[in-house]
């Protein structure tokens, strides 16, 4: 009986032959290739496609390479936290795809710039700091181009008045010397029914910063206060959730970039 | 009239809902999202789904390449602005998953091409050497067996070769294959678990199995 020392030599000889072997010269397509890693040929055309990778090098990197792509699908990102880029991910995307001509249902509501034009502003932004003075009482209309259905919509925020100089769209400024109330108002009418909703409002790292009350629709709109306090400059996420049996479900969500604006120093309450 | 707003306990939301997966296969829930897409049916929320279900695995792509977060923010933008450019160009020739891939490669590209990465073939010349027109001086030269020992090293390799192939043929296909790609090919199991389409555990059944039975009948054919 050949011992385990002899049949390792053996399979010795075999990995030194193997190693210079020439790949077949045919190969399978790509898509047949995608095809049996889905599972999705037939058994006699598995069957040839395995023996062809067995002997194939070329093949079986590209089939581990893909493979290695489509298993890698988690994100790193702590558990429980929020997927925020992926929401802002997914704007950015639509308006470029709006700008490039290719125009999806809704049309674009986000401003565009090339990667140079970002980094130069990033690099102006921290330089760039503004003060908000006297802001309060800012309404926000959201608007959106709503469909029937329970998912989350998009929309295009715009700044209907403010009490601070200058248009500042889709974002609120902050008073912080004043330490006043900022206004969220949002549509109502357009949201899918519920039993109740709440508003929660998230940081850039996904966690819950605050909640309102849960609230029955009884007006035409939603208004919420909200200490200034709470916010310092930077991106937060105001998310709406319908709630009643089961989990919460999101209704719609709105990012808003908080900045401060050392020239207006004296907004008034309105 | 407004409502109050109070802080929150500070709890962390978990992760966004994920895409309804039909049956199970994210290849058949792809598909059907580019056919809702190229047919105008909610043509806003199937491309959001399609985005939501590769956009982690492109961005660990380029994540494993070195990128930086704004860069791999960037260059995932890209490949998916050209899928959906070219998304009506989809015939279903191939995964969507691999005409993913294969836009992920051509971005890639580029972007390595942009930065001047291209690596040109070239045969290295040592600057202490002198040059010389012909290539073959850059390889190594053949060397002729010495001694009439190796000759019989020779001999004796390819006596083992063609016993250990033999035992093969013997052993039942996959099992076979199993063997050739761990043992000729060097994979690691996880390896020859996506080239034959098995579980891990299979291919670690069929090797223990098939290192039983070539001992087996080696040692049967052995006459010593």
């Amino acid at each position: 009986m050949t011992d385990d020392r002899d049949l390792d030599q053996l399979l010795g000889r075999l990995a030194e032959a193997g190693r210079d072997r020439p790949d077949p010269a045919e190969h399978p397509s790509d898509g047949t290739l995608s095809f049996y890693h889905a599972r999705k040929l037939s058994p006699e055309e598995e069957d040839r496609v395995r023996d062809h990778l067995v002997e194939c090098k070329r093949c079986r990197d590209l089939l581990l390479e893909y493979a290695e792509f489509m298993e890698d699908e988690e994100e790193e990102t702590p558990a429980g936290v929020a997927d925020f880029g992926a929401a802002a991910d997914w704007q950015r995307l639509r308006g470029r795809i709006g700008e490039d001509g290719k125009e999806l249902d809704v049309p674009s509501s986000i401003p565009t710039r090339s990667r140079e034009e970002r980094r130069s502003w990033k690099a102006a932004y921290p330089l760039a700091a503004v003060l908000a003075a006297g802001i309060i009482g800012l309404t926000v209309y959201i608007w959106s181009d709503r469909k029937s259905g329970t998912t989350a919509q998009e929309y295009e925020p715009v700044l209907l008045s403010a009490t601070v100089r200058g248009d500042r769209r889709g974002q609120l400024s902050l008073a912080p010397e004043e330490k006043r109330d900022i206004q969220f108002s949002a549509e109502a009418t357009g949201l899918a029914v519920y039993p109740k909703y709440r508003l929660r409002v998230f940081d850039a790292n996904g966690r819950e910063i605050s909640s309102s009350d849960s609230l029955e629709r009884t007006e035409s709109e939603f208004r919420f206060a909200l200490p200034s306090d709470l916010f310092v400059p930077g991106l937060y996420d105001f998310r709406i959730f319908g709630e009643g049996k089961g989990d919460p479900h999101l209704l719609e969500q709105y990012p808003f970039r908080f900045k401060r604006d050392p020239a207006n120093r004296s907004g008034t309450n309105n | 009239m407004s409502h109050a707003f109070g802080p929150s306990s500070g709890r962390q939301e978990g992760s966004a809902e994920p895409p309804v997966v039909l049956n199970g296969e994210p290849e058949d829930l792809s598909l059907r999202l580019i056919q809702s897409i190229q047919q105008g049916i909610d043509r806003e929320e199937s491309s959001r789904q399609l985005f939501d279900l590769h956009r982690a695995r492109v961005r660990n792509f380029f994540k494993k390449k070195g990128f930086d977060p704004e860069e791999i923010r960037d260059l995932t933008q890209d490949v998916f602005v050209r899928v959906f450019q070219s998304i009506d160009t989809f015939r279903g020739e191939s995964t969507f998953g691999w005409w993913l891939k294969t836009v992920r490669d051509s971005v890639w590209k580029n972007e390595l091409r942009k930065r001047g990465a291209d690596k040109r073939d070239g045969v290295e010349q040592s600057l202490d050497e002198p040059s010389t027109q012909d290539d073959d001086s850059s390889r190594p030269k053949l060397e002729l067996a010495a001694s009439g020992t190796d000759v019989l090293e020779d001999v004796i390799h390819r006596e083992q070769l063609e016993k250990i192939r033999a035992a093969l043929r013997d052993l039942p296909p996959q099992m076979r294959q199993c063997c050739l790609l761990r043992y000729e090919k060097g994979l690691k199991y996880q390896e020859i678990a996506t080239v034959m389409n098995l579980s891990i555990e299979t291919v670690k059944a069929h090797l223990f199995q098939a290192k039983k039975r070539l001992t087996h009948l080696l040692g049967d054919k052995d006459p010593t």
